[in-house]
């Protein structure tokens, strides 16, 4: 008996000491773990107009985007998209609010304010400062995957997490840019009291809570929508997107696909003059006439208009049926400042700039030009990491002519006199290249030439191409550099201060590579694999293309001697 | 790592060291056949007292009704007329189907003893020190036997007595690879079996787990609650392609095409043996045979004893069966609860993150589950007779899925079945009803990210006709033909799927067996599936060829094909899957809403098999098999479809529900990839002294991936896959000894994986085939136990991967260490 009660008791202490705890497993390789990430959560609260409604359900979501603070989107940075964003749906966020069940959406007057609010959380975050930008998309015409329908347009009420006051005391600005406050998400770490600081997430992860979005400001124009055109300055014959001509071979496009040959090419060592020292309208003319230009037509080509604006099409341009006041759409209006050439040349909105593109010089995996070099999707393209972010800064004009722009009277905010149905912008010869990472810091300026022949006959020898004190009041370029521009195909983008903006090529003018081959009809394009219409002047035509030096000219070996600088080469 | 497979070794060999010599007890079922056979000898030749001996022990290992027969003919014929009418009572008591026959012959013995007590005074009675026939195994008391005088043959004729119950009662039996009793050696396809035996000494109390002893059957622990099975490869987490039946009832969850196995009502105390029948099996069962059938066969309602067992160790492990049983006329009954608490091996994230939120708020916790479980028998004599019963298992589970339902927890599920069956000689019907109820959630998300909660609840009504027929021309020219109509009803309703939705499958099939010459049959299977998400029939045929070189020994040579129907996952799933861009989604899509024509067709598997199986000898049995699979048109989660401006108008609705936008799609598609499979078993168990049962088994499989179907855009997306290991090993040894001490230890040896699991390349926002390398692992499990009072009463210590070796049996399973449980158990 004494025998099994050992036995017994051996067995009980064999069990009881096998009793450990359950581990944490941290070397399983499916990522499932959910390493320790950051939360962005708060409330958005909704101060405006009833919501429309449509079969039941309230229209429209409140979108919340996360932008990182060292690269806020445009007009203050360069993102092109938010490094995270949610939309709370009107359902949501107007829970109690009546609605309709018909199917024709129905909006309430806007002659009464409503207020509404509901809990957000956007997750996960990388340790880091955010800016937290949001908007009511009012006729639910958001879709965050496509370039021609993920911003806000007119009667959209926009807002953020921003200084509330100030917001309040710029109600009737309307170019009004808001300050937006940041959002730390993380453990700060060291760093100079000018910069932004990094920051660290512990094992614990981090939850930046209560962050406040308002959303109120109803959002006034449209986006800038345009088509690009280039008329050459000699013989003055127009190239424009939506004209498909004969293939021409190019280093950005070594297929020679006609669908990719550039509406203006440029090379890399461009001269222009440098600034008359007294601006006269013959001196003018002639400085401007030293830059290559861009027009840019409001809207879209004119036999595109239809299917641009048709709700059966997917596009839905926000494009009135008729231009107001005949004068098109496009509003060109003082900005603050000056050009960075000639502290004379008021800047105007909106902002043009031009994106370097992702390299695909086979046309094999950007068939539609929508990648931007130094996004994470540049890897995409070219197998490789993300290179810099290259920017080539327009010169907005004021009625085509740098004269009137320095004469004016140029109209100062976003009014019906700032109507055009055009506008025309310089393009200068000189790249901002970022560090994709720290873009805060600020950019190399690049330039083949830092000086020049004055535009002015009369004024001799070289003279400075920008203005010392002018340059240094810009705060984005933390240093100017001489050499060749980044070779490529450049995007084109017009900035509203309100953030809106409009970039060709977008997805509307050319076809994925799910959708099939670009047919190039008589009015307008289509898809051969999936049928759809494609609006050629939003397509990839649409691009300045750099390419090498001039090989005639005396500086055709400029670029050996001033070389791309390391900071804007691609990897 | 090699010093601990050394260990594990010298374990083995010490054990059989240890015990070899030893007083034993042998295999169970081999030891009665033994005696069983010895003592039918015995009584042929007249040796009465001998023959009676041995039918007795051999009743004492296994009892069976027709060892109590046949020791009242022996003792009827030895002119033991009281005994003979003792142990004939003891016959009837198990309800026989001849029990009017039986009746007569107690009649005339009854009358003979009052004969023989007319002609001659009756003795004084001694009383026994003990009885001298056996208990029945219901352990009902029994009346003191009388110790006859000694008498002389009755010399009556046989006939008043019956014939003899000569056939092989303790021949091993399976019923699974043809629907219906068979030995081994006439089946159709490569079979083994679990014994009740195998189940006690191994300590193990997942049903699955049994199973990995078996040359050709993959077992795969991914959580602590989670175990997937898997016959001749392809095994996956939800493993999808074994069918697996309790009592013949599938117990297949259609909602997923997995077996869960913590929704089936029974323990391992309930189960009488498992059969397996590897390779595949649509032909006589359907879809999901894919690459064999697991046919768990309960203990029948009235047989056995009462009792109870249970068992607490490592991380609060904890079993407890409890069950009753009984008899009252011609109806049987069974009743059992359980209980299973089963904690994770690792846990999936810490306590105190701010930045996540979980399913579950124990992290710990993998399985727990409650199981009651009543059937019934009843026999309208020799018409046939009427099972009934149902079950219940209720409650959590976490579980490893695919895709982003990687990791689910079920906080609450409910399964129930009601079952019905009529067996009789000619006609077998079967209607069930299977029912599972759940909700479930991802384990956890980040704040913020949804945690994609669900409610499911799948109905199924399963009905099935088989007719039987048997020609018997001579001996040597028998045929057996099966007939059988099947009906399965499918209603689910589930969150993640587009809509309610049900199906209506039906299905005509036949089996013939004909036995043209002693030493040949032929085997022929044929069945028509109507799968109504494919719109179409499915043929599945299957035919074998059996030559018996000698009575026990056979060659099988056999093709056969199978398939596996889109489950409702894969058939009508619509999931909204938040990106880490918290606002964007992939939807995963059944029915495609950029392509609504689109349809995920069926896996299909051929077959060829070439198997020798010989259990000639007494003390060893040899079971070898080489196979080719050819394995095509496996479902996997689709590449990723971009969202397109084309899609747009159609495609681009917001979900309302989650305010997701789709910026692209996804959902299942077939593989472009197939597999050549060449494979092969061979398995030794062997009895060389009594007590000690020693087995060992060795497994090939060699993959060889055909890419030739695939476009160059595929092929960027695709690895080499070699998921089953190319080697597998399985040895181990069970003990009983007569002192009370008995155990097993059981060692596996699996070689090294390559898995190509799809993942998720955010970036490219596309779905991927990476390559993960899973190590080669041993596991050594081990019982030691102790029986007393009678061997009414048991403890033990199992360890299940006693070596302690850390390792994952998928690359994305959990870290498995060493667990230790002690056990006891009582039976009434």
């Amino acid at each position: 008996m004494l025998r099994r009660i050992l036995l017994f008791l051996a067995l009980v202490a064999i069990a009881v000491t096998a009793c450990t705890d359950v581990p944490i497993d941290d070397e399983r390789n499916d990522k499932r773990l959910f390493p320790p990430r950051g939360v962005i959560r708060g409330t958005v609260t909704y101060v405006g107009p009833p919501p429309c409604s449509r079969a039941g359900h309230i229209v429209g979501n409140a979108v919340v985007l996360v932008f990182d603070r060292r690269n806020p989107p445009p007009p203050n940075g360069l993102a092109t998209s938010a490094v995270n964003f949610v939309a709370v749906p009107g359902d949501v966020l107007f829970s109690n609010q009546p609605r309709t069940v018909a199917d024709e959406l129905f909006c309430p007057p806007t002659t009464s304010n409503i207020e509404a609010s509901a809990p957000f959380a956007v997750a996960p975050v990388e340790p880091g400062s955010y800016v937290v930008a949001a908007f009511y998309d009012r006729r639910g015409r958001f879709w965050p995957t496509f370039k021609f329908r993920n911003l806000p347009e007119a009667g959209d009420l926009a807002g953020g997490y921003i200084d509330v006051e100030d917001a309040r005391r710029n109600a009737g600005n309307l170019a009004y840019q808001p300050i937006y406050r940041p959002v730390d998400v993380g453990i700060r770490q060291p760093a100079p009291a000018d910069e932004i600081p990094d920051f660290t997430i512990g094992p614990n992860g981090y939850v930046a809570d209560n962050i406040p979005v308002s959303i109120g400001r109803v959002v006034p124009f449209t986006r800038p929508y345009f088509h690009p055109r280039h008329i050459d300055p000699v013989t003055k014959t127009e190239t424009s997107a939506e004209e498909i001509g004969e293939p021409l071979r190019s280093p950005a496009n070594t297929v020679a696909d006609p669908l990719a040959v550039p509406i203006l090419a440029m090379t890399q060592d461009v001269h222009v003059l440098a600034p008359p020292s007294s601006p006269t309208p013959q001196t003018l003319a002639a400085y401007q006439e030293g830059f290559q230009s861009l027009k840019l037509a409001w809207g879209v080509a004119k036999n595109e208009f239809d299917d641009a604006t048709d709700p059966r099409q997917p596009f839905g341009f926000q494009l009135p049926a008729l231009p107001p006041n005949g004068k098109g759409g496009l509003l060109v209006f003082a900005r603050g400042g000056s050009i960075p050439e000639n502290p004379s040349v008021p800047e105007l909105w909106p902002q043009v700039a031009l994106v370097k593109l992702a390299s695909d010089p086979e046309r094999k995996t950007d068939l539609q030009s929508l990648v931007v070099q130094g996004t994470r999707e540049e890897t995409l393209v070219t197998g490789k990491p993300p290179g810099p972010i290259v920017v080539i800064q327009g010169i907005t004009l004021f009625d085509d002519s740098l004269a009137r722009t320095i004469a004016g009277p140029v109209p100062a905010a976003p009014t019906t006199s700032a109507l055009r149905d055009h506008l025309t912008a310089l393009i200068r010869p000189a790249a901002l290249c970022f560090d994709p990472r720290r873009v805060d810091l600020g950019g190399v300026l690049v330039t083949p030439h830092l000086t020049g022949r004055s535009a002015d006959g009369s004024e001799s020898g070289q003279r400075p191409l920008f203005d010392a004190k002018a340059i240094a009041a810009q705060p984005r370029v933390r240093e100017v550099r001489r050499g060749c521009l980044p070779t490529g195909r450049y995007a084109i983008s017009l900035v509203y201060p309100t953030g809106q903006a409009w970039t060709v090529p977008n997805e509307s003018g050319g076809c994925s590579a799910q959708e099939g081959s670009v047919r190039v009809g008589d009015r307008v394009g289509s898809c051969t694999g999936k049928p759809r219409t494609v609006l050629l002047s939003q397509g990839s035509r649409g691009v300045v293309e750099i390419i090498g030096p001039s090989q005639e000219g005396i500086d055709s070996g400029i670029c050996d001697d001033f070389p791309v600088p390391a900071e804007c080469q691609a990897p | 790592m090699s010093s601990r497979l050394r260990a594990a070794g010298a374990l083995i060999v010490l054990a059989l060291a240890t015990f070899a010599a030893r007083p034993a007890l042998a295999d169970a079922r081999t030891e009665a056949r033994a005696h069983f056979k010895k003592g039918m000898e015995a009584i042929s030749a007249g040796k009465y007292d001998d023959g009676i001996s041995e039918l007795e022990k051999a009743y004492e290992i296994l009892p069976h009704p027709n060892v109590l027969y046949n020791i009242a003919r022996a003792h009827a014929e030895a002119g033991n007329l009281d005994k003979a009418v003792e142990t004939f009572k003891k016959y009837l008591e198990t309800n026989p189907p001849d029990r009017d026959e039986t009746l007569a012959v107690l009649k005339s013995l009854e009358a003979k003893i009052r004969e023989r007590d007319k002609a001659q005074p009756e003795p004084p009675r001694p009383v026994p020190d003990k009885p001298t026939t056996p208990e029945k195994p219901s352990g009902t008391p029994t009346t003191p036997p009388v110790t006859p005088p000694p008498a002389t043959p009755s010399g009556g004729p046989a006939g008043d007595i019956g014939a003899a119950r000569t056939e092989d009662v303790f021949a091993e039996s399976i019923v699974t690879a043809s629907k219906g009793a068979q030995s081994p050696l006439d089946a159709p396809s490569s079979t083994a079996v679990i014994t009740e035996q195998d189940i006690r000494l191994s300590g193990i109390t997942k049903i699955p787990e049994l199973l990995r002893r078996l040359a050709g059957v993959d077992i795969m622990q991914v959580t602590g609650g989670q175990t997937e099975l898997s016959i001749r490869g392809f095994n996956q987490r939800l493993a999808n392609k074994t069918l697996v039946l309790v009592d013949g009832r599938s117990v297949y969850a259609d909602i997923l095409g997995a077996t869960i196995w913590q929704t089936l009502s029974i323990g391992v105390e309930d189960i009488q043996r498992i059969e397996i029948v590897r390779g595949p099996g649509s032909s006589l069962y359907g879809a999901d045979a894919f690459n064999g059938v697991v046919n768990i066969i309960t203990k029948k309602p009235g047989e056995g004893r009462s009792g109870l067992a249970g068992a607490y160790g490592s991380e609060a492990t904890t079993h407890g069966s409890l069950w009753a049983t009984g008899r009252e006329g011609e109806l049987g009954w069974r009743m059992a609860a359980g209980y299973d608490y089963l904690p994770r091996w690792s846990r999936e994230v810490p306590n105190g993150r701010a930045d996540v939120r979980t399913g579950v708020g124990d992290q710990v916790e993998s399985s727990r589950t409650i199981r009651l479980d009543a059937r019934g028998a009843q026999r309208f004599g020799k018409a046939g007779t009427l099972s009934f019963g149902g079950g219940l298992a209720q409650g959590s589970l976490e579980i490893l899925g695919i895709g982003t339902l990687q990791d689910i927890v079920l906080p609450k599920f409910a399964a129930t079945d009601v079952t019905t069956a009529w067996t009789s000689e000619h006609l077998d019907a079967r209607v069930f009803w299977n029912r599972l109820r759940g909700d479930s959630s991802l384990n956890v998300n980040y704040v913020g990210q949804s945690l994609l909660p669900s409610r499911v609840e799948q109905n199924i009504v399963d009905g099935e006709v088989v007719y039987k027929g048997r020609l018997e021309v001579s001996a040597d020219f028998v045929n057996d033909l099966r007939i059988g109509a099947a009906y399965r009803y499918k209603d689910v309703v589930w969150t993640y799927l587009d809509q309610d939705r049900f199906e209506h499958h039906y299905a005509l099939f036949l089996h013939d067996e004909l036995k043209i010459a002693k030493p040949i049959s032929l085997v022929a299977d044929y069945r028509l599936d109507w799968v109504p998400y494919l719109e179409r029939f499915q043929q599945s045929p299957r035919g074998a060829v059996l030559l018996h070189p000698s009575k026990q020994s056979t060659i099988r040579g056999s093709v056969a094909t199978a398939f596996r129907k889109p489950t409702f996952l894969e058939s009508y799933l619509r999931l909204p899957i938040q990106l880490p861009v918290a606002g964007a989604g992939q939807f995963s899509e059944g029915v495609r809403r950029d392509d609504p024509s689109f349809i995920v067709n069926a896996e299909r598997i051929l077959s060829a098999e070439l198997g020798y199986l010989n259990q000639e000898s007494d003390v060893f049995t040899i079971d070898t098999a080489l196979y080719f699979n050819r394995v095509s048109s496996l479902i996997e989660l689709a590449a990723t479809r971009p969202l397109t401006v084309a899609d747009f108008p159609t495609a681009g609705t917001q979900d309302i529900a989650t305010g997701l936008f789709p910026v692209g799609f996804g959902g299942w598609d077939n593989q472009c990839q197939a597999y050549n499979v060449y494979g092969g078993e061979a398995s030794l168990r062997t009895y060389p002294t009594e007590g000690l049962d020693i087995y060992g088994n060795y497994t090939l499989n060699l993959v060889q991936q055909d890419n030739s179907g695939c476009t160059p855009d595929q092929l960027s997306r695709i690895v080499a896959d070699q998921r089953t290991s190319r080697h597998k090993v399985n040895a181990g040894v069970q003990l009983r000894t007569q002192a009370g001490f008995d155990g097993s230890i059981d060692f596996h040896f699996v070689a090294d994986q390559f898995w190509a699991e799809q993942v998720t390349n955010f970036v490219r926002q596309q779905i991927e085939q990476e390559r993960f390398r899973l190590s080669e692992y041993a596991l050594v499990n081990a019982r030691v136990g102790y029986r007393f009072l009678s061997n009414q009463a048991d403890v033990g210590l199992v360890g299940f991967n006693v070596l302690g070796l850390e390792h994952r049996q998928h690359p994305f399973g959990q870290l498995l260490g060493r667990r230790v449980m002690l056990q006891f158990g009582y039976r009434f």
